[in-house]
């Protein structure tokens, strides 16, 4: 009765405002509870470790003994004289470039070809390009190094048989080549997957825009300049984006087919990391915590970056009506 | 009248739901609630953990011999992957969940092993607080357990598991039909280093298809072939003189290792590749490489492999020609079985302990008839019957191939409590054996690299030397330094002088 003598009393116009504030209210309480889950797991796992880490970086710390040698920033001071750590931090930056530069545009075109209409045994095509995709670190791994070994590796039997060179050819046992080898390697890896990210982005061109180019006469080439191009920009940018940061991540392809080396040719950051903090008993976590710090604050950057040009990105898109 | 029966789902339900509880419980007991006890017929598991899984079978076999022999305890007996079990020892530890007996080895300085798991809190003593029978005691040669190694405060915590005279590198293995297709005699090793070129370049002329050395050279894998040609001529102590008490990759002799090595490299007498050990060891096993180096573990792995030892030959590692020999170490390195701190039956697993190490007994007998290693309490001759480790074991015990190397620990016991040497030697843990392999594959100035290794390291250990001798304890570069020692004769324990 008393809520009907509200209701009754109030303002015409006030009405719905009561009636959405309840529902507000009730929705709030749905978002808090859907949401309380990942928050607890979002702080459990990504929060409170990068805390630690924190924490950690600034402490003498095996790892095991009681956190107590206070050191400041003792181990960024290490690590900023240490020419290992710049050695993996430029080595990083190198792969995840070369690696972007070298898988999107051949991605992209292959893409473009895949979503074409006339196109027979798209889907055969599109599985046979991620296979290596779902193919564990490891084994990929494994595979080159048998296939790329001097001794009696596939490719040099290949080379070696149609006469085009006859010493072996050690493409992971020299610095000059070690690193360009690991990232062809990983960009074979990744290729099929920004190529389902290339045909989602493809996708999204709506039709009509393609029909009305063909009434007005334009060609394959034109269509792709003024229409393909600029309409995939925005998803463009992510998925650049979404290379790179991945791509600094290297870590398993160095593990099994390197081992950072030869010497410390291919040394990356997270490999770095990983000898400094567990290669040998005392562990030094303290000294990698730091290290891992400075990666992820350069990972934010690029994250950071991500963001600016996501939103300008999205500001096309709502341009283009898409 | 039948009875109220339980429906088969509920049932079922019933007894997920207790599994459920029990998992639950488990979770929750961090921390083992049971005293320890004495030995008794209670039903008892007694836990192992160690990285030989190469030796699962046979552990199996021993936990169910022993089963037999004490019908009451049950032996559970883990053994993972070494890099595994490095990381996951600790974790064990730190929740509450530490096995009853554990393997453990530190890679830095395995002569303070113990001090470093006192230190650690994960270790308790055998026997009864330490004192055990002296009977036990004579299963090792005199002078094995020593203050500071295995014993603390004259308390006993563990004991020479592997035998260290003949176990460890030095060993040079050859492929028999490579040496015969060569035209060499497939019964001779080279003895010097110049014997080892001309038979390469015998091989690489009768055999160009084949090469002549299988050299691993993937991360830290150059120690297989490096201790064998750094004891030929100085030590195979890890890049740390003891005559002169510094790090000594730049050392001339050892840079004379280098070069040799490089040399055969040059040479196009080593398989190409940066490959792993399993890579080069399966070369020689198929028949691609003809020569390997590395230690009396050998014969096992190649018996898994299916390389009989009749198709292989076991000798010294060669010597250099013209440079005065050296010898490789023998040292206090090899307690490696523990008794866990955290043990609710430490007197089950002190029994265990003693019933491991009867030198006639059933585990002595089945892990060297296994060909899984030597051991320090039982007679290896007696029960290595395999061809090739019973020449692993006569050349291992020739005069002047290892000597024991003087510990100094027994020179300053304040090194227990030093972490200088491990500080140094863990600036860029794998940096030798990475210069090594850069300068081998990418014919690089070795020299220059390992000066700057050298140096570095050196630095920490003086720096942090003069620290600790500054907060008080009795440690000094001197520590380090036998001036009057050489190579290749034992230390006598009476040349110590403490500090």
């Amino acid at each position: 009765v008393a809520e009907a003598e509200i209701v009754a009393a109030a303002p015409a116009g006030r009405l719905p405002s009561l009636e959405a504030t309840r529902r507000t209210g009730g929705t709030a309480l749905w978002i808090v509870l859907f949401l309380a889950p990942f928050i607890a797991l979002y702080a459990g796992f990504t929060l409170w470790p990068l805390l630690a880490t924190v924490a950690y970086s600034l402490f003498d710390w095996d790892g095991i003994r009681p956190l107590s040698h206070f050191i400041g920033l003792g181990n960024y001071q290490k690590i900023a004289a240490d020419p290992v750590f710049w050695k993996a931090f430029t080595n990083t930056l190198i792969f995840a470039v070369l690696n972007t530069i070298i898988k999107l545009p051949p991605a992209l075109v292959l893409a473009i070809v895949l979503t074409r209409k006339w196109l027979w045994l798209k889907r055969i095509f599109r599985t046979v390009f991620f296979v290596p995709v779902i193919l564990p670190v490891s084994v990929a791994g494994l595979i080159f190094t048998y296939l790329l070994n001097p001794s009696n590796g596939s490719l040099n039997a290949v080379l070696r048989g149609v006469g085009l060179v006859h010493q072996p050819i050690d493409l992971l046992g020299h610095d000059n080549t070690a690193l360009m080898a690991l990232v062809l390697i990983s960009v074979w890896q990744v290729f099929g997957q920004y190529l389902i990210y290339w045909m989602a982005a493809l996708q999204n061109v709506p039709d009509d825009l393609y029909e009305v180019a063909e009434i007005d006469g334009s060609g394959e080439w034109s269509k792709l300049r003024h229409i393909t191009l600029p309409m995939i920009r925005p998803m463009a940018v992510i998925i650049t984006l979404l290379a790179l940061v991945n791509a600094l991540h290297v870590f398993g392809l160095v593990v099994t087919l390197t081992s950072g080396g030869p010497g410390r040719s291919t040394y990356v950051m997270s490999y770095f990391i990983y000898t400094e903090a567990f290669s040998q008993i005392p562990y030094k976590y303290g000294y990698a915590s730091a290290a891992a710090l400075l990666f992820g604050v350069l990972a934010l950057i690029f994250v950071t970056t991500q963001g600016f040009f996501a939103r300008k990105a999205e500001i096309l898109r709502r341009a283009y009506g898409v | 009248v039948k009875g109220f029966a339980t429906p088969p789902f509920l049932r079922r339900l019933g007894n997920l739901g207790a599994l459920g509880g029990m998992f639950v419980v488990m979770a929750c007991g961090g921390k083992p609630a049971a005293a320890p006890t004495q030995t008794s017929a209670q039903p008892v598991t007694l836990k192992i953990s160690d990285y030989s899984p190469e030796q699962k079978d046979f552990h199996k076999q021993v936990a169910d011999q022993y089963h037999t022999e004490h019908p009451n305890v049950t032996i559970e007996w883990n053994s993972i992957a070494q890099a595994q079990y490095n990381q996951t020892m600790p974790l064990a530890f730190e929740s509450h969940q530490a096995p009853d007996i554990f393997f453990w080895k530190s890679d830095l300085n395995p002569v303070l092993t113990m001090s470093y798991l006192f230190d650690q809190g994960w270790i308790r003593p055998l026997g009864k607080e330490g004192a055990v029978p002296p009977d036990w005691q004579k299963r090792w040669p005199d002078g094995m357990f020593v203050e500071g190694v295995n014993v603390k405060g004259g308390k006993v915590y563990g004991f020479p598991f592997t035998d260290n005279k003949i176990w460890g590198p030095g060993y040079f293995y050859w492929n028999k039909s490579l040496f015969k297709a060569a035209g060499l005699d497939e019964n001779k090793a080279p003895s010097t280093w110049n014997e080892l070129a001309q038979d390469c370049a015998a091989i690489k002329s009768k055999e160009p298809d084949k090469f002549c050395a299988a050299v691993p050279l993937k991360g830290t894998d150059p120690q297989r072939w490096w201790f064998n040609l750094a004891g030929s001529i100085m030590t195979d102590q890890p890049f740390f003189d003891l005559k002169s008490g510094r790090f000594d990759l730049n050392d001339p002799r050892l840079l004379k290792a280098f070069g040799y090595l490089q040399s055969l490299y040059k040479s196009g007498y080593v398989a190409p590749g940066v490959n792993d050990k399993d890579f080069s060891r399966q070369q020689v096993a198929a028949g691609q490489a003809a020569m390997y180096m590395d230690g009396a573990w050998m014969p096992g792995v190649w018996a898994q492999q299916g390389f009989d030892s009749s198709k292989y030959g076991v000798a010294a590692m060669p010597y250099p020609d013209d440079a005065p020999r050296g010898g490789l170490a023998q040292r206090y390195s090899e307690n490696k079985y523990w008794l866990s701190s955290q043990s609710t039956h430490p007197q089950e697993a002190w029994e265990l302990i003693q019933w491991m190490t009867q030198p006639d007994g059933f585990f002595a007998q089945g892990y060297l008839k296994g060909g899984f290693g030597t051991l320090a309490y039982a007679n290896n001759q007696k029960y290595l019957t395999d061809p090739a480790m019973q020449q692993v074991i006569r050349v291992g015990t020739t005069k002047g191939f290892r000597a024991l190397d003087p510990e100094p620990l027994l020179k300053c016991p304040d090194l227990t409590k030093s972490k200088a040497l491990s500080d140094a030697s863990a600036l860029h843990p794998n940096w030798e054996w990475e210069t090594i392999t850069d300068a081998i594959v990418n014919n690089k100035n070795f020299a220059t690299t390992a000066k700057e290794v050298a140096d570095a390291r050196q630095k920490v250990l003086t720096e942090e030397l003069d620290k600790e001798k500054a907060s008080g304890l009795k440690v000094s570069l001197d520590c380090y330094t036998f001036a009057d020692w050489n190579y290749n004769q034992d230390f006598d324990v009476s040349k110590y002088t403490k500090q």
